[in-house]
C-alpha cells in the first residue's frame, strides 16, 4: 500500500531564521513530532540528526515525538525515515522550540522496500546492538506461504532469529526456547502468538507499523523473558480521511477501515481477518469429514486521541479465534469443537510534563483461553483452560542535558493461572474436576542511564529488579512417588505467599566509535523468566500451558554477553556487521519422556531442570538504498542443553541447534508497477529424538492367525541423536500495481511462488516397520511442494 | 486427553492437503539389547499366567519376529503382605519352564502356578548369568457386575443402525483402584496370552470417578452377531504407570511425537509384571 503515499504533496520545510550571533553555552531542548504528511500517522523511529558543531542524533519514541538536548546556535537538520524523502533543513536554535515535521512518502520508489526503518547510520551510530527492525512495509511485501503476510516469518529471515520450519511460528532466539520470547503487541504481552497450529501468526499484516527485535543487550525497560523482545507496533489510524484497505488472498481476506474521529485531532483504525481454506477445500473432502470446520479470525483496533500539546490516549484492542469443528454425523453422533485465542485491551497515556521529562502510563487486561466440547451418544465432555493478566506499567523518560538519558519505571502483573476445568456427562453420571487455579504478583522496578562519555564512547548502564510471588488460594494434592494421589493436601489462604523469587537483572552496554562509519559495540545482560511453557513436542499446540514459577520451579536465569563491529559504506548505503555472542542458561525445563501435559495435577513432578549454552557468531550485509535492496545473513552458533536424566548428564544438541543459517533477501524496483522480491534460506537441519530400537510386546496367539501377535514399540535410548537434512528453499514474488498515479482507487496485485525448487523439506520423520515385509524403512514428511498464489489487494 | 493430540492430528491432515513422503537413509548409533520381561499373573485362569523373555533389537535390524530368549531360569514366588513386610513362601517357589523352545523360544509357563487376590508375587530370572527381578500384587477384585448393548436405530437411514456396549461396575469407595480392561471379538476360545485380546485394550484409574456405581458407554459401533469375550481387571499403581506409558509408546508417531519411555516395573530388563484380579463376561449382540 505504500503506493499511497507516492503524490508530492508538501513541499519542503524550510526554517531560516537569521542568524542572531549571540551563542551562549546553554542547554536548550529542540522537540517535536513527525508525521506522514498524507494521513497524519506518527513515524515512529524517525531519524532526527542535528549537524552543527557537534552532531546529535535521536529517534522518535512510539507517539512519533523526538526530543533533543542542544546548544544554542545554528544547524543544518536532517530527518529521515524509511520509505520517506529525507527533509533536510536549516535551523537555528536560541530558546527552546518546538517544530513538527511532516515527511513525504518516496515518490518516485514506490514499493521500494527499505530493509530498515531506521536512521541510514542508526546501525553504527546507536549504542543499541542485537536489534533488528522491519517496518509493517517491508513484511507486507515479503509475502510467506499462500501469499500471506506473516511477522513472525518474515523475522526469521534476519540473522540470529531461527525459524521453526513449516508448521511452527514458534522462533528462536540465540539458543533460547520458544517460550524466552516477550512478543509484546503494543506494549501487551501476546502469550500464543499462532494461529492454525502454529502455520500463522497472529498479527495481521495491515494492522502492523513495525516490528522490533531485541536479540541481546535488552534495555532494563524490558523484562520476563530470557531471549529476546518482539515489539510489534500497531499503526494508528489516518487523521485526515477515511480510507480502506483490503485484500483478497487464496486462503484469507481482510478488510481495514481507518480515519478521523476528530479531524486532526483523534483516529481510529480496525483490521479484520479471516481464513476460508477449510471452506474452499470442503468439495475436494470425502463425505466422512464434510462437516468438518477449520477457520480462524482476528481482529485488531487502535483509537488514538490529542488531547493537547501535552497528552495522548490510545485504547488498543485484539482479538483472535481459531475454531475447529469436527462431525460424524452418523448413529454414534459425534461432535467436537474446540476455540482458543487470545484477547487484549489496553489503555495508554503518555504525558509530557515539560521539554525534559515525559511519562507513558499503560493498563492493560489479556486473555488466553482453549475451550472445547465434545458431544457423543451417551455424554458431553466440556473442557477449559486459560491464563489472565492484569497489567500496569508506568515508564518515565527523563533526559536532562544532552548527554544524558534517564529512563526509570516500573511494572507489576497480576496473573491467573487456569490449568484446567473438565465437567463431563456420561450415562446419566457427572463428573466435575479441576486443575487448582494459581495465581502470582510479578512485578519489576527499573533505572536506565545513557550516558554520552566523549562523542566516540556513549555507554548505558541498567539495572532491574524483579520478583514474582506465587500465592494462595490454592490446594495443592500431594502424590506419592508412583504418581498416585494420596489424597492429602497442601492448603494456602488467599493473597498468602507460596514462594517468592526474586533478582536482579543488571545491564550493560557501550559504543566507541571508531570513525564516523565504523563502530565497536559490547553488551552484558542479564535476564530472568518466571513463566514457563509446558510443551514437549516440536509442534505449537492450543493446549500447551504456561506454567508459574513456584516452590519446585525455579526461575530460568540467563547471562548473554555480545560484542559486535559495525561498519558502513558507501555514505550508509552499505551497511555491515559482525556479532558474537556468549549465552549460559540456568533452570532451563524440560518435561520427562512421555509426560502427560494437559489436564495433570501433578504437572511440576514431569519437569527436569537443567543448563543451557549457546554461542555464535552473526554476520549481516544490508544494501539500504537504491533500485535494488535487501540483505544477506549468516548465523554460525551452537546450541546445548545438559540434563542429568538425558544422556548421562553430558551436554546434547538442542532442538533448533543450528550451526549455519543462512538468509537473502534481495528486493528490485524493476519500474513503476512492477517490483520483484526474492528470498533465500538454508538452515541445518532441526535435532530430533529417534528410537534407536524397538521391542515386541503384548504377545498373543490364536488359531485365527498364522502369525503371533504382538505390537512393535519404540525404544528410545538417548535424546538428540538424529539431525535431519537441511532445510532450505527459495521463494519469489511479484507486486503489481496497474495504475501506480491513481490516488482515488488503488490496487494492487501480488503473485508469488513460494518453494521455488520445490524442494522436500523435512516435517517429521517417522518409522515403518512391516511384519508382513519384513522390513523397516525410515520415512520423511515434507509439507509444501512449489506453490504458487496470488493475492489481490486495493486501497481507497 | 490424547484426544487432543488426535484432534491436532486432525487439524494438521487437513492443512496437509499437500504433505508427501519419501524415503530417507536413518543411521543411528547402535545400543546394547536388552532383555524384555512380559510376566503376568491373575487369579481367574491359569493358562494365562506366564512370562515371555525377548531382546530389544536396533531399530533397522531387518529382523521383525518376537526374539525370544532361550534357556533361562525363571521362577515366581507367592508372599503375604504384612505391614511393610512381605512373608515370602519359599517352600512354594515355582519354576516356570519353556513351553516351545525350538518353534517359539522364549515362552515360559506353569500350569500349576496360580494367583490369589490380595497377595504379593515375586519373579525372578537368571539368563546368561544375568538376575532380573520383580514383584507384583493381585488387588482386591472390583467385580465388573455386567455388560449390556443397545440397539440404536437412526430413522433415516437403516444401514446405520448402532450398537452400542456398555459395561457396568461399582467403584469402592476407597481411592487408589487401577484397572485394565480389554476384550475380543469372535466366538472361538483357543486363543492364549493378553495380547490376543486386542480388540480393546484401556487402562483407568479412579483419580476422577470414586465410589460411584459406573457405566461406561464404549463409542465402537458392534455388528449383529458379533459374540465380546470382555476381561475386567484391577492392576496395581505400577502396573498402570507401565500398562499408561506403553498405551502411549504404541500410539507415538508424527510430528507430536514425544519420546516414550516405558515405566518398567522389572529391575534389570525392560517390561513389566502384571498381577490381575480379573472378571470376565461374554456378550452377544443379537438382532432384536
Amino acid at each position: 500500500m505504500q503506493t499511497a503515499h507516492k503524490k508530492l504533496f508538501i513541499s519542503l520545510f524550510l526554517v531560516i531564521i537569521s542568524a542572531a550571533g549571540a551563542y551562549a553555552q546553554k542547554q536548550l531542548t529542540l522537540s517535536g513530532k513527525i508525521t506522514d504528511d498524507q494521513s497524519g500517522e506518527t513515524l515512529v523511529g524517525a531519524t532526527v540528526l542535528c549537524m552543527g558543531t557537534d552532531t546529535l542524533g535521536t529517534t522518535t519514541d512510539i507517539n512519533g515525538y523526538y526530543k533533543l538536548s542542544v546548544f544554542a546556535g545554528k544547524y543544518n537538520l536532517k530527518v529521515s525515515y524509511v520509505g520517506y524523502k529525507t527533509l533536510t533543513t536549516q535551523i537555528e536554535i536560541t530558546a527552546n522550540a518546538s517544530r513538527n515535521f511532516k515527511l513525504e512518502a518516496e515518490a518516485l520508489n514506490v514499493g521500494e522496500v527499505e530493509v530498515q526503518a531506521e536512521a541510514s547510520d542508526k546501525n553504527v551510530k546507536s549504542i543499541e546492538m542485537s536489534t533488528v527492525s522491519l517496518s509493517g512495509k517491508t513484511i507486507k511485501q515479503l509475502p510467506v506461504i499462500f501469499g500471506e503476510t506473516d511477522v513472525l516469518k518474515t523475522i526469521t529471515l534476519l540473522p540470529g532469529i531461527k525459524s521453526g520450519g513449516e508448521g511452527n511460528t514458534g522462533f528462536y532466539v540465540r539458543g533460547g526456547g520458544p517460550d524466552q520470547n516477550l512478543v509484546l503487541l503494543d506494549e501487551a504481552v501476546v502469550y500464543n502468538a499462532s494461529h492454525l497450529l502454529g502455520f500463522f501468526s497472529v498479527f495481521n499484516g495491515d494492522a502492523v507499523e513495525n516490528v522490533e527485535v531485541i536479540k541481546g543487550g535488552m534495555p532494563a525497560n524490558y523484562g520476563g523473558r530470557l531471549s529476546s523482545i518482539v515489539n510489534v507496533g500497531m499503526k494508528e489510524g489516518d487523521v485526515y480521511k477515511t480510507r480502506v484497505t483490503g485484500g483478497i488472498g487464496l486462503i484469507s481476506s481482510r478488510l481495514q477501515v481507518e480515519g478521523p474521529i476528530q479531524k486532526e485531532k483523534s483516529s481510529f483504525v480496525v483490521s479484520a481477518r479471516r481464513t476460508y481454506g477449510d471452506v474452499l477445500a470442503r468439495p475436494f473432502l470425502a463425505d466422512s469429514i464434510k462437516g468438518n470446520s477449520l477457520y480462524f479470525y482476528d481482529l485488531n483496533a487502535k483509537l488514538t486521541f490529542n488531547l493537547g500539546p501535552k497528552d495522548r490516549l490510545y485504547f488498543i484492542g485484539y482479538m483472535g479465534r481459531d475454531a475447529f469443528r469436527f462431525v460424524n454425523n452418523r448413529v454414534n453422533k459425534f461432535t467436537f469443537s474446540v476455540n482458543w485465542g487470545n484477547k487484549i485491551a489496553g489503555v495508554r497515556w503518555n504525558h509530557t510534563y515539560n521539554s525534559k521529562l515525559t511519562s507513558n502510563l499503560s493498563v492493560i487486561y489479556n486473555d488466553y483461553d482453549l475451550k472445547s466440547t465434545a458431544e457423543f451418544l451417551s455424554g458431553s465432555l466440556n473442557v477449559y483452560s486459560g491464563l489472565r493478566d492484569v497489567t500496569t506499567k508506568l515508564d518515565y523518560f527523563y533526559a536532562p542535558n544532552k548527554k544524558v538519558k534517564v529512563k526509570y519505571g516500573a511494572q507489576y502483573i497480576y496473573h491467573t493461572f487456569i490449568p484446567g476445568i473438565l465437567s463431563a456427562q456420561q450415562s446419566g453420571v457427572s463428573i466435575n474436576q479441576t486443575i487448582n487455579r494459581q495465581f502470582a504478583h510479578e512485578g519489576a522496578g527499573y533505572v536506565s542511564v545513557d550516558y554520552e562519555a566523549t562523542p566516540r564512547i556513549y555507554i548505558n548502564a541498567g539495572l532491574r529488579y524483579s520478583l514474582f510471588n506465587q500465592i494462595g488460594p490454592y490446594k495443592q494434592p500431594l502424590f506419592d512417588e508412583l504418581g498416585a494421589p494420596t489424597g492429602e493436601y497442601v492448603e494456602y489462604k488467599k493473597g498468602e505467599s507460596i514462594k517468592l523469587w526474586h533478582g536482579a537483572e543488571p545491564r550493560f552496554s557501550f559504543r566507541y566509535s571508531i570513525d564516523a562509519s565504523t563502530s565497536v559495540k559490547g553488551s552484558y545482560t542479564r535476564t530472568l523468566q518466571y513463566l514457563h511453557l509446558a510443551t514437549s513436542s516440536s509442534a505449537t499446540l492450543p493446549t500447551d500451558l504456561w506454567v508459574p514459577s513456584s516452590r519446585l520451579v525455579k526461575p530460568q536465569i540467563a547471562d548473554q554477553v555480545a560484542v559486535g563491529l559495525f561498519k558502513n559504506f558507501k555514505k550508509d548505503e552499505y551497511e555491515t556487521s559482525i556479532e558474537a555472542y556468549y549465552k549460559p542458561m540456568q533452570n532451563q525445563i524440560e518435561f520427562k519422556p512421555g509426560a502427560q501435559l494437559f489436564f495433570n495435577q501433578n504437572l511440576e513432578n514431569e519437569m527436569v531442570f537443567g543448563k543451557g549454552l549457546s554461542y555464535g557468531v552473526e554476520l549481516l550485509l544490508k544494501k539500504t538504498r537504491g533500485k535494488t535492496t535487501g540483505w544477506i545473513g549468516y548465523t554460525w552458533s551452537k546450541t546445548t542443553r545438559t540434563f542429568d536424566v538425558f544422556n548421562y548428564g553430558n551436554p546434547y544438541y538442542y532442538r533448533y541447534d543450528r550451526r549455519h543459517d543462512i538468509s537473502v533477501v534481495v528486493t528490485h524496483q524493476i519500474n513503476k508497477k512492477w517490483n520483484a522480491n526474492f528470498v533465500f534460506v538454508y538452515g541445518s537441519g532441526n535435532v530430533l529424538t529417534l528410537p534407536q530400537q524397538r521391542m515386541t510386546y503384548n504377545f498373543g496367539i490364536s488359531p485365527q492367525s498364522p502369525l503371533p501377535y504382538f505390537n512393535i514399540v519404540d525404544r528410545y535410548v538417548d535424546i538428540a541423536n538424529f539431525r535431519m537434512p537441511a532445510y532450505h528453499r527459495a521463494d519469489v514474488s511479484f507486486n503489481y500495481t496497474p495504475k501506480p498515479d491513481n490516488k482515488k482507487f488503488q490496487s494492487s496485485w501480488n503473485f508469488s511462488v513460494y518453494n521455488l525448487y520445490s524442494r522436500a523439506n523435512p516435517y517429521f520423520i517417522y518409522f515403518d516397520p512391516d511384519v508382513a515385509t519384513q522390513t523397516v524403512r525410515a520415512r520423511m514428511v515434507y509439507l509444501f511442494p512449489i506453490i504458487p498464489s496470488v493475492t489481490w489487494n486495493f486501497k481507497f | 486427553m490424547k484426544l487432543f493430540k488426535n484432534i491436532a492430528y486432525i487439524i494438521t491432515a487437513g492443512l496437509l492437503f499437500t504433505s508427501c513422503e519419501k524415503e530417507i537413509d536413518v543411521q543411528l548409533p547402535p545400543t546394547p539389547s536388552e532383555i524384555v520381561v512380559e510376566a503376568y499373573i491373575n487369579q481367574l485362569n491359569p493358562l494365562f499366567n506366564y512370562v515371555i523373555l525377548s531382546r530389544t533389537v536396533d531399530y533397522f535390524n531387518p529382523q521383525l519376529n518376537l526374539l525370544g530368549v532361550k534357556g533361562a531360569q525363571v521362577f515366581i514366588t507367592e508372599g503375604t503382605l504384612n505391614g511393610n513386610d512381605t512373608a515370602w513362601d519359599i517352600a512354594n517357589k515355582k519354576q516356570l519352564l519353556e513351553l516351545a523352545p525350538d518353534t517359539m523360544p522364549g515362552i515360559y509357563f506353569n500350569p500349576l502356578l496360580t494367583g490369589k487376590e490380595g497377595k504379593v508375587y515375586k519373579l525372578e530370572i537368571t539368563s546368561d548369568g544375568k538376575y532380573i527381578h520383580g514383584t507384583t500384587n493381585i488387588p482386591a477384585l472390583v467385580p465388573l457386575d455386567s455388560i449390556t448393548y443397545e440397539v440404536k436405530i437412526n430413522p433415516d437411514n437403516d444401514k446405520d443402525t448402532g450398537k452400542f456396549m456398555t459395561i457396568h461396575f461399582m467403584e469402592p469407595a476407597a481411592t487408589g483402584n487401577n484397572y485394565r480392561a480389554m476384550y475380543r471379538i469372535g466366538g472361538d476360545t483357543a486363543y492364549f496370552g493378553w495380547g490376543s485380546i486386542y480388540d480393546g485394550d484401556a487402562v483407568f484409574n479412579d483419580e476422577i470417578i470414586n465410589g460411584v456405581y459406573r457405566h461406561f458407554t464404549y463409542g465402537r459401533n458392534f455388528n449383529f452377531d458379533d459374540t465380546i469375550n470382555y476381561y475386567f481387571s484391577c492392576i496395581d499403581r505400577p502396573a498402570y504407570n507401565f500398562w499408561e506409558s506403553y498405551d502411549q509408546a504404541r500410539s507415538n508417531g508424527g510430528p507430536f511425537a514425544t519420546p516414550v519411555q516405558l515405566k518398567s516395573t522389572v529391575i534389570g530388563g525392560i517390561g513389566s509384571f502384571t498381577g490381575m484380579a480379573v472378571t470376565q463376561k461374554k456378550l452377544i449382540i443379537k438382532r432384536k
